[in-house]
């Protein structure tokens, strides 16, 4: 983020905000939520702004633009404990710094194009705040002026729930976006992000989740333990096979599975940490060997998996990062203190990390040296960490009041 | 058709005979007699029946308590079949038929099992209706409700309470039991030998024998067997779906052990007539019953087309389903509930004929809030709630249970 020139005709003006020590909050106004940091007198000048902000003010106060988004752009959104109203955050994933926020209705779904081109959310909205007439829409934000380029209405069907990333997604061309209904019957909603319109409802069996293959098909996790594929035309006809169960009816699937979708590659594990790949990059459902994340001595030792996002997937290296800590039998929505990397072909375990901290959620960007990102709920913050060597690199806090889910770009 | 009801009746003469044979007693040993007796009712179990109870059983036995002597309670409650009527009509097992040749009833033949735990008619100060006996609960009482059938013309077709005393007083053991029971004097007045008969015969269905607790369901809560997976699934459904709104007692207080599976409410599910039963009852394509407002006992026209929640308890055996017999299957009884949930043109369907489910007799007054709130019943799910529902048949009558679907 840069900080515009200024003149000299409010050069005064602002100097002496800037003593009065409200300065900052120009700056939360241009550019979202900065690291404030204030004593509790309000008359310290924000440290954070150093010396270019004491010496060179600015006058003209503009509407800031984040930078294009690159591998590290994350998007993490806090349902604040399923309130109205609701935020997504865009950080900079290599800092943590904060550079914008989007508002949301109740329960929205984040997504986020994966050549980085837009990012977005599934909202819906009461007229009365919580209450009154209903109204589900998606909107499409671009990811650097956080302006909406797309307000597309749907009809009011999305599934109020706990935010599952895997529950609204975009297709591998961004074209599309499919997001789940689930009541009063499974169906999944198509829309058209190209032209901004809504498509139609596709009736599906009583499966779960969207993970789309191609950009005419997705897969679905059902209750038998199959997973289902549903191919569709344009206009949202469909038809759906089904693979035979590939999990036990006792083996119980985490509801926030980690797909990479430019690798097609599926990792689900279930709350005793066995982890189920399946690979849909040939667009059918390709099951390989399930493997254990603890061993038999850990899992006497009542290690077991546990938060809300606890499962991450790195394309290249095929490393499995999942959150894990000892615990009694369900407490899986509990949160971590360390995770497991293990090598999703082989099963093997590449390392452990201690991240020190109460962790809900992890995810990894994708590039070559992925950064670990660690979301705590309880204290509302973001860690950053090395995923190799598990060293904090940085932190954010102040990220709602209860944010849950992260959304890292899959460049 | 009569010579078969006659028929019939003579078989059943044998059946009761070989079912309460044992309690059939020289009048001086029933005298003399201990209180309790021994008596094999069922071949699950033993029953003691009490004297009265034992009059109630034989009464509910004796054809000669209806008009031409064809047929008595348990012909129509026959209960090798749970006490629901197995015989085949024009119009199928929807709807009974009666003492005169080509009498037919107009609704469906209920179970007696657990019909004593029946609470009275009450009208509660939320304006809800609860209890009563009958589809439509113009019965407070077993009692009450045992009148009806003997002076039913549709039904057993006696003129009146006197004749009902007249046919008791041509038994001479009757005698001797009416008056051991109902003091010397019963006879001197044809309403007390009425009501005795009803007493007794109210008596004896509140036995054990009508209560037996003994389904899979409850040797489950009892330990003794597992659920299937399916079962189980049923159940939670049961539990979290709208069935629970309705098909859960305000009685028991939570008290899973004795639970009958209704509320005892009163609902307009919306179901269309049953046209054969319909038009074979003779009361013409204009007439609507309008059940718990089609008496006397509640004139609130906002109770039209209510009916009264049946308790699921040997469901699977007791078919054909609803207040009129409409759908021959369990699984379609539990289908019809998608009609008001899901969005699937099929859910619009009676799978039994092909076609619309068709109007509600009765559109007004319709249950919404638990017929249309919330979620419909995938297929696998309908299959579930079938195996649990199934798992509420009580023992002895395991072996009736068609095919899962059937």
């Amino acid at each position: 983020m840069t900080h515009n020139s200024t003149t000299s005709e409010t050069l005064k003006k602002y100097r002496n905000a800037l003593l009065g020590g409200v300065a900052s909050l120009v700056l939360i106004g241009a550019a979202g939520v900065a690291n404030a940091q204030q004593g509790p007198s309000g008359a310290e000048v924000p440290k954070q702004l150093g010396a270019q902000a004491t010496s060179e003010l600015e006058d003209t106060p503009v509407i800031l633009s984040a930078p294009a988004p690159d591998a590290r752009r994350l998007y993490i959104t806090d349902p604040a404990h399923f309130a109205t109203t609701t935020r997504t955050f865009t950080v900079d994933g290599n800092d943590g710094k904060v550079l914008g926020m989007i508002d949301g209705g109740f329960l929205t779904n984040p997504f986020a194009a994966t050549d980085g081109s837009y990012f977005g959310q599934a909202s819906t909205v009461y007229s009365r705040v919580a209450r009154g007439k209903r109204d589900d829409y998606i909107e499409v934000y671009d990811p650097k002026s956080h302006e909406v380029i797309a307000d597309i209405d749907i009809p009011e069907s999305r599934f109020l729930v706990g935010t599952y990333p895997w529950m609204t997604t975009v297709t591998p061309d961004n074209k599309s976006l499919l997001f789940y209904q689930f009541t009063p019957s499974p169906q999944v909603g198509l829309v058209d992000i190209e032209n901004k319109k809504f498509v139609s409802m596709i009736d599906v069996p009583d499966c779960y989740h969207i993970f789309p293959s191609a950009n005419d098909a997705f897969f679905m996790h059902c209750r038998d333990g199959s997973m289902a594929k549903v191919t569709y035309g344009k206009d949202g006809k469909a038809e759906i096979t089904q693979s035979k169960p590939f999990h036990g009816e006792e083996e119980y699937l985490i509801n926030t599975p980690a797909y990479s979708m430019k690798a097609g590659q599926l990792v689900w594990p279930t709350y005793d940490g066995k982890i189920f790949p399946v690979d849909l990059s040939s667009g059918e459902a390709k099951f390989g060997t399930p493997f254990d994340v603890f061993t038999e001595e850990e899992r006497k030792d009542n290690w077991r998996v546990g938060g809300w996002q606890p499962v991450a997937y790195h394309r290249d290296s095929g490393e499995v990062y999942l959150l894990g800590d000892q615990r009694a039998k369900w407490t899986h929505k509990y949160p971590s203190r360390f995770v497991f990397v293990h090598d999703v072909k082989t099963g093997k375990r590449l390392r452990k990390i201690d991240l020190g901290h109460d962790i809900d959620s992890i995810a990894v960007s994708q590039d070559k040296n992925p950064a670990l990102y660690a979301l705590s709920t309880g204290e509302k913050k973001l860690y950053i960490l090395d995923s190799q060597s598990g060293k904090e690199v940085s932190s954010t806090d102040e990220l709602g009041h209860g944010p849950q889910v992260m959304i890292a770009h899959d460049n | 058709m009569k010579a078969e009801t006659v028929a019939r009746g003579g078989a059943e003469q044998n059946n009761w005979k070989r079912r309460i044979g044992v309690i059939i007693l020289p009048a001086l040993a029933v005298l003399t007699a201990p209180l309790f007796l021994n008596v094999p009712t069922s071949a699950s179990q033993n029953v003691q029946l009490k004297p009265i109870e034992q009059l109630g059983a034989r009464l509910f036995f004796d054809t000669n308590l209806s008009k031409n002597r064809t047929q008595s309670c348990a012909t129509c409650h026959n209960p090798e079949y749970a006490f629901t009527d197995p015989r085949e009509s024009a119009a199928g097992r929807a709807v009974s038929m009666g003492d005169e040749a080509g009498a037919m009833g107009d609704r469906n033949t209920p179970t007696l099992m657990y019909s004593h735990m029946t609470p009275p008619l009450t009208k509660h100060e939320n304006g809800k209706i609860t209890g009563g006996l009958f589809w439509d609960g113009r019965a407070d009482n077993l009692q009450e409700q045992a009148k009806g059938p003997m002076l039913n013309p549709l039904e057993m077709n006696m003129p009146d309470g006197a004749s009902v005393a007249e046919r008791i007083r041509e038994n001479a053991d009757y005698a001797v039991l009416f008056k051991q029971l109902f003091g010397d004097d019963v006879f001197s007045d044809p309403e007390k030998v009425f009501d005795a008969a009803a007493q007794a015969l109210a008596a004896y269905q509140s036995t054990a024998e009508f209560s037996p607790f003994d389904s899979k369901y409850d040797r489950v809560l009892r330990g003794e067997e597992k659920f299937t997976s399916l079962e189980d699934f049923g159940r939670q459904v049961f539990l979290t779906w709208n069935c629970q709104l309705c098909h859960r007692p305000i009685r028991s207080g939570g008290d899973l052990s004795t639970e009958l599976f209704t509320s005892f409410e009163y609902h307009n599910i919306g179901l269309p007539v049953n046209p054969k039963a319909r038009e074979l009852s003779g009361k013409g394509s204009d007439y609507v019953d309008t059940g718990l407002n089609s008496g006397t006992h509640v004139a609130d026209p906002a109770q039209a087309g209510k009916f009264k929640v049946a308790t699921l308890r040997n469901v699977a055996v007791t078919g054909p389903y609803m207040h009129n017999g409409v759908f021959d299957k369990l699984r379609t009884s539990i289908e019809f509930y998608n009609k008001y949930t899901s969005l699937q043109p099929a859910a619009q369907i009676n799978p039994e004929t092909g076609k619309p489910w068709g109007d509600a007799e009765v559109p007004e007054n319709l249950s919404t809030f638990q017929l249309k709130t919330g979620l419909a019943l995938s297929d696998y799910r309908i299959k579930a709630l079938e195996a649990f529902l199934r798992t509420l048949t009580d023992k002895r009558y395991e072996h009736l249970m068609p095919e899962m679907g059937q």
